[in-house]
C-alpha cells in the first residue's frame, strides 16, 4: 500500500475529506437551486397567434345572445324610436327595421330558449369583425350576422334572415380557425351583386332573363313567387296588369368563405309589385287588408307595393349559385 | 501557525461568508413566501390611469397569476394582447414592467396621453370582473398569451397585487437556508482551533 493510501486512512485526513465533501455538497445544493429563472421557471412569453378567430365559441355565443335580445326590443320599438334601432341594428337589419310599424308582420322573437349556435367568427385581429350564428325560431332556421366596427364598439345585428325549407349550409371552417371574408368574386363563380341582379331578373314579371348560368331559380322561394304571380295575373284577367321588378341593393353585401372554397353570401333586393287597371276596368277595388294598408279602397291608376328582400345565397367556386334563404319585408304601399 | 493551517482557516472564513448569504436569503424568502410559497407583489400608488399587465409579466411562468384589486369601482378584463392594445390606442396607461423582490413591489411605466374612450362597452374580454371595493381574478396559462387591463372608475385604484404561488418555493428557500447553514458550519469548523492540535501543543508541558 502506498504512503498516500496510508494517509487516507488517517482519522485526521478522513475528517478533512468529510469537510471538503460537505462543502462541495453545500455548493452543489446552492447551484442546484439555480438562478432565479430556474427556480421560478421563467421563460419567454408565448407569441400571440393572430390568424385564427379572435374569440372562443362561448364568448361569441354570449355576444350573440346579448345582441339578439336587444335586437328583439329594437324591432318591436315604435316608429319614432329610431335611436333604439340604430343602437343595436346596422346595415341590412337596420334597413329592414326602418319600416312603419303598420307594415311589420307578426314576427316571432329572435331569441330562443336554446343558446344560439355560433357557426363562424371572422379570422384575424382587424376590424370590422363578424360573427355568423344560427337560431331555430318556430321551426325555421335563421342565420344572423353580427358586426363590430372597432375595438370599443359593441356588436350590432347586421342581418337576420330565414333559411328556405329543405336547404342547408355547406360546412364552414372550424370556429377556432376563423372564417375569411370573400371580396367581390375572389375564388367564387360570381360576386354577390351579380347573383342578386341575375336572380331578380329571373323573377321579374314579365321576366327580363329567361335562364341564368349565374344562379339557379328552382328554389322554394322562386317557385312560390312564380305561382303567386301567375295567380295574381289570372285573378286580374283582362281587368288589370301585374308587373314585378327587382333591383339589387348596391350597399351592404357580405360573403364568408366556406370550407370547400365556396361562399355563403348575404345581400338585399328591392321589389316593386305594380297592379294597374286596364282601360276596360278603369278602377281596381282592393281587398280589405290591402285597402287598409294603402289607405284607399280602390285605385284608378295603379297600386304599388314596395318590398325589401334579404337574401342568403351559396356561391360555388364554379357553376350556379343557389338561394338558400329569403326574408321579405313590406316597406310601403301607394295607390291612386 | 503553519501554512496549511493558515490556508485552512482562510478557506473556512470564505465558507462562513459564502454560507451566511444563502442562509440569510433562504430564511428571509421562507418567512416571506410562507408555507404556501406565495409571492405577492404590490403596485405602489396605482392612481387613476388604467393598469395594463402584458404577457411579458403574465405569461413568463407556467403558474396561474392571481390579480387582486382594491378600488371603489373598477373593471378587470382579460383579452388577447392585440385586442387590448387596440382598445387602449394611445391612451394613458400604467404598464406593469416587472417585479422587485427586495420590497415585493411591481414596477411600472406610464405611457400614452389622454383618456381611453368607451371602455365600458368593450365586448372583447375573455373574462371580465367588476370590482366594488375589492375583487380578484385568476389568469391561467392555458389561454396564454393574454393581457389584463384594469380600468378604474372615477375614484381611481387603491391597490393592485399580483400573486404567483408555488409551494416548492418555500421548500427551496428552506434548502437554500440549510445549504447556507451547512457551508457556514463547515467554514466554522475549519476556522476554529482544532482540539487535537491544541492537545498536541499542550503535551510538552504535561
Amino acid at each position: 500500500m502506498s504512503e498516500f493510501a496510508t494517509n487516507l486512512t488517517h482519522p485526521r485526513m478522513r475528517r478533512r475529506t468529510a469537510l471538503v465533501a460537505s462543502a462541495a455538497l453545500g455548493l452543489g445544493l446552492l447551484s442546484g437551486c439555480g438562478l432565479p429563472e430556474r427556480v421560478v421557471g421563467l421563460h419567454d412569453a408565448p407569441v400571440e397567434q393572430t390568424s385564427g378567430a379572435p374569440y372562443s365559441e362561448p364568448a361569441a355565443a354570449d355576444i350573440v345572445t346579448r345582441v339578439l335580445a336587444q335586437a328583439d326590443r329594437a324591432f318591436a320599438s315604435a316608429d319614432s324610436n329610431a335611436k333604439a334601432r340604430k343602437a343595436i341594428l346596422t346595415g341590412p337589419a337596420l334597413r329592414a327595421a326602418e319600416v312603419s310599424n303598420r307594415f311589420e308582420q307578426e314576427q316571432s322573437t329572435l331569441t330562443t330558449r336554446e343558446a344560439p349556435q355560433v357557426l363562424a367568427i371572422s379570422a384575424g385581429r382587424g376590424w370590422p369583425r363578424h360573427i355568423l350564428a344560427t337560431t331555430k325560431i318556430a321551426s325555421v332556421q335563421y342565420l344572423h350576422v353580427l358586426l363590430a366596427d372597432g375595438p370599443t364598439t359593441p356588436y350590432k345585428l347586421w342581418v337576420s334572415a330565414p333559411m328556405l325549407p329543405g336547404t342547408s349550409l355547406p360546412a364552414l371552417p372550424p370556429i377556432a380557425d376563423g372564417v375569411d371574408l370573400v371580396e367581390g368574386r375572389d375564388g367564387v363563380a360570381a360576386s354577390t351583386q351579380t347573383v342578386l341582379t341575375a336572380y331578380g331578373r329571373l323573377l321579374d314579371v314579365p321576366t327580363t332573363l329567361k335562364s341564368s348560368k349565374t344562379v339557379a331559380d328552382d328554389d322554394a322561394y322562386a317557385v312560390a313567387l312564380r305561382e303567386a304571380s301567375a295567380a295574381q295575373k289570372k285573378a286580374l284577367g283582362a281587368l288589370g296588369t301585374f308587373t314585378r321588378e327587382h333591383h339589387a341593393v348596391a350597399e351592404d353585401t357580405l360573403a364568408f368563405r366556406l370550407a370547400d372554397g365556396s361562399a355563403v353570401a348575404f345581400g338585399q333586393m328591392t321589389r316593386t309589385d305594380r297592379l294597374a287597371p286596364t282601360a276596360k276596368a278603369k278602377r281596381l277595388d282592393l281587398p280589405s287588408d290591402l285597402a287598409k294598408l294603402a289607405d284607399t279602397k280602390s285605385v284608378t291608376e295603379s297600386l304599388r307595393l314596395r318590398w325589401l328582400m334579404t337574401t342568403i345565397m351559396v356561391i360555388p367556386t364554379q357553376g350556379q349559385a343557389t338561394i338558400v334563404g329569403v326574408g321579405e319585408q313590406l316597406r310601403g304601399i301607394s295607390g291612386r | 501557525m503553519d501554512g496549511v493551517s493558515l490556508v485552512k482557516r482562510l478557506v473556512g472564513v470564505l465558507l462562513v461568508g459564502a454560507g451566511l448569504v444563502p442562509l440569510i436569503l433562504g430564511t428571509w424568502f421562507a418567512s416571506q413566501l410562507g408555507s404556501a410559497g406565495s409571492a405577492r407583489f404590490t403596485l405602489p400608488d396605482p392612481g387613476a390611469d388604467p393598469v395594463l399587465i402584458t404577457p411579458q409579466v403574465l405569461n413568463r411562468t407556467d403558474l396561474p397569476v392571481r390579480i387582486e384589486v382594491e378600488a371603489p369601482n373598477a373593471v378587470i378584463g382579460v383579452a388577447t394582447p392585440s385586442d387590448i392594445t387596440a382598445i387602449l390606442g394611445t391612451a394613458t396607461r400604467a404598464e406593469i414592467t416587472g417585479v422587485k423582490v427586495s420590497d415585493w413591489s411591481l414596477t411600472s411605466a406610464t405611457t400614452g396621453t389622454g383618456a381611453p374612450a368607451g371602455l365600458g362597452e368593450i365586448e372583447l374580454w375573455r373574462e371580465r370582473s367588476e370590482i366594488k371595493g375589492d375583487g380578484a381574478l385568476s389568469v391561467t396559462q392555458q389561454t396564454a398569451p393574454e393581457s389584463v387591463l384594469i380600468v378604474p372608475g372615477k375614484d381611481g385604484l387603491e391597490k393592485v397585487t399580483l400573486t404567483w404561488a408555488h409551494d416548492t418555493w418555500f421548500y427551496q428557500a428552506l434548502v437554500l437556508a440549510a445549504a447556507g447553514g451547512l457551508l457556514s458550519t463547515v467554514g466554522w469548523l475549519l476556522v476554529r482551533p482544532g482540539r487535537r492540535t491544541a492537545t498536541k501543543e499542550q503535551s510538552p508541558h504535561v
